[in-house]
């Protein structure tokens, strides 16, 4: 019943995680801003030691189509605002964001 | 024959011969008369010859001066080599004494400039310090309530007595007329600054009514601010939570406990339009207008939006030097 609740709630769980990631690294529009222009990937910025972790909480995770970009800025709209106006209204960054979202999906099917 | 006169030998021939008869029998005053002439003749002829010899002889042997000077000096033997020689070992000293006294004085000169600089380093830093004293006196002078017109006076009055000056006193001996106009002045004055002690009240009271005022609103506002948050804190995604938690976890900070995210402020449903001006490939955020939010600037963009109340911005890059 529990991994039931969890599995549910999983886009909720990853918005809070989400939001902490971005807190604890420092994430800030200059920083997106030059991976954007640098096309740099995120998945490949991602230290190795976090697959085994990803791979655990993967395991509840049925579904991953409600990653996309329109969540992802919904997710930081209210914690990390100026994150998600760069997206709202950058075209190169939503399509960088898209490329990125993608492949993290590719990814994680993967791992 | 001519015969000297003078001389006594031929005197006595003379008169003998003038004492005879004349051997032509013409004797008379004529006979003598020639006689004279002649002598005198004789006399002219040998004063002239005479003065004629001495200016010879004068011109022959000049006569001596009246008196002269003799002696002799003797300057000694002259070696100019060896002149020379002392005069290059002179000028060898004396620029060998010229070098030490200029190595002594670029010396003293080294040492006056570093004596220098550090009185130039501290003369720098005591002006900054007191510069520092100053500004610092001048915050806490401002900070201090600004005196009333009357303490200014009365503070002036204390001056002036303190200086020697005395307050000029009434004397009886004004006129009436111009004592009473001095009455009624000094009476206007009072008044008057009654007048401007009541304002000044009536000002104090109504700022500190209008402060009280703001304070209530601003302590009604935050309590309301309060009740809005721990509401939405109550309907927050307790997942989110968990999600932060396990993020946290993840992240192996050593189990820091992050602060509660802050909830933000309801979507304004009304847009509005800004307009910015950037240059070309700036990039940055600004504060919202309209909610206070961060909006981010993308280096390419033309447009921001808000994330939070959806406004608009409009950015006109201007481009760079060199650039259409």
């Amino acid at each position: 019943m529990l991994k039931g609740l969890v599995a549910n709630n999983i886009p909720s769980l990853m918005k809070g995680a989400l939001n902490e990631w971005l807190t604890e690294y420092n994430i800030t529009v200059p920083v997106i801003s030059e991976q954007v222009m640098a096309n740099k990937s995120l998945w490949s910025m991602l230290p190795p030691d976090y697959y085994s972790n990803i791979k655990k909480a993967m395991i509840h995770v049925h579904d991953t189509e409600w990653l996309d970009r329109e969540w992802l800025i919904d997710a930081v709209r209210e914690e990390h605002s100026a994150i998600a106006s760069l997206f709202l209204s950058w075209k190169k960054g939503q399509n960088w964001l898209d490329r990125q979202l993608a492949e993290i999906k590719k990814q994680v099917a993967e791992i | 024959m001519i015969l000297d006169v003078f001389s006594p030998k031929d005197k006595e021939g003379a008169e003998a011969k003038m004492t005879q008869k004349d051997p032509t029998g013409k004797e008379g005053p004529e006979y003598w008369e020639k006689k004279a002439r002649e002598a005198a003749a004789k006399r002219d002829y040998e004063n002239q010859e005479r003065q004629a010899r001495m200016a010879q002889q004068a011109e022959e042997e000049p006569p001596e001066a009246p008196f002269t000077v003799k002696g002799s000096v003797n300057l000694g033997d002259f070696n100019m080599q060896e002149q020379q020689q002392q005069l290059q070992a002179t000028i060898v000293k004396i620029q060998d004494d010229a070098k030490t006294q200029i190595q002594e004085l670029n010396k003293e000169k080294e040492t006056y400039r570093e004596e220098l600089h550090k009185i130039q380093l501290d003369m720098v830093e005591k002006t900054m310090k007191a510069n520092m004293d100053n500004v610092l006196v001048e915050i806490r002078e401002s900070r201090k309530p600004t005196p009333g017109i009357l303490d200014q006076i009365d503070q002036i009055a204390h001056m002036a007595t303190a200086l020697g000056y005395k307050k000029p006193e009434e004397t009886e001996d004004l006129p009436a007329s111009l004592r009473l106009q001095m009455m009624k002045m000094e009476m206007d004055m009072k008044q008057s600054e009654r007048q401007f002690e009541w304002d000044k009240m009536q000002a104090e009271r109504e700022w500190t009514l209008t402060l009280e005022k703001l304070k209530q609103e601003s302590s009604i506002r935050s309590a309301e601010l309060a009740n809005e948050e721990k509401k939405r804190n109550m309907f927050i995604s307790p997942f989110e939570s968990i999600g932060a938690a396990v993020a946290r976890g993840l992240l192996d900070n050593g189990g820091q406990q992050q602060e509660e995210p802050i909830q933000k402020q309801a979507r304004n449903p009304q847009k509005k339009n800004y307009k910015l001006e950037a240059n070309a490939g700036e990039s940055g955020e600004i504060d919202c207008p309209e909610c206070g939010e961060k909006v981010a600037i993308a280096p390419t963009a033309r447009t921001a939006i808000c994330a939070s109340c959806d406004s608009k911005f409009s950015i006109d890059r201007i481009p760079a030097a060199g650039e259409e």
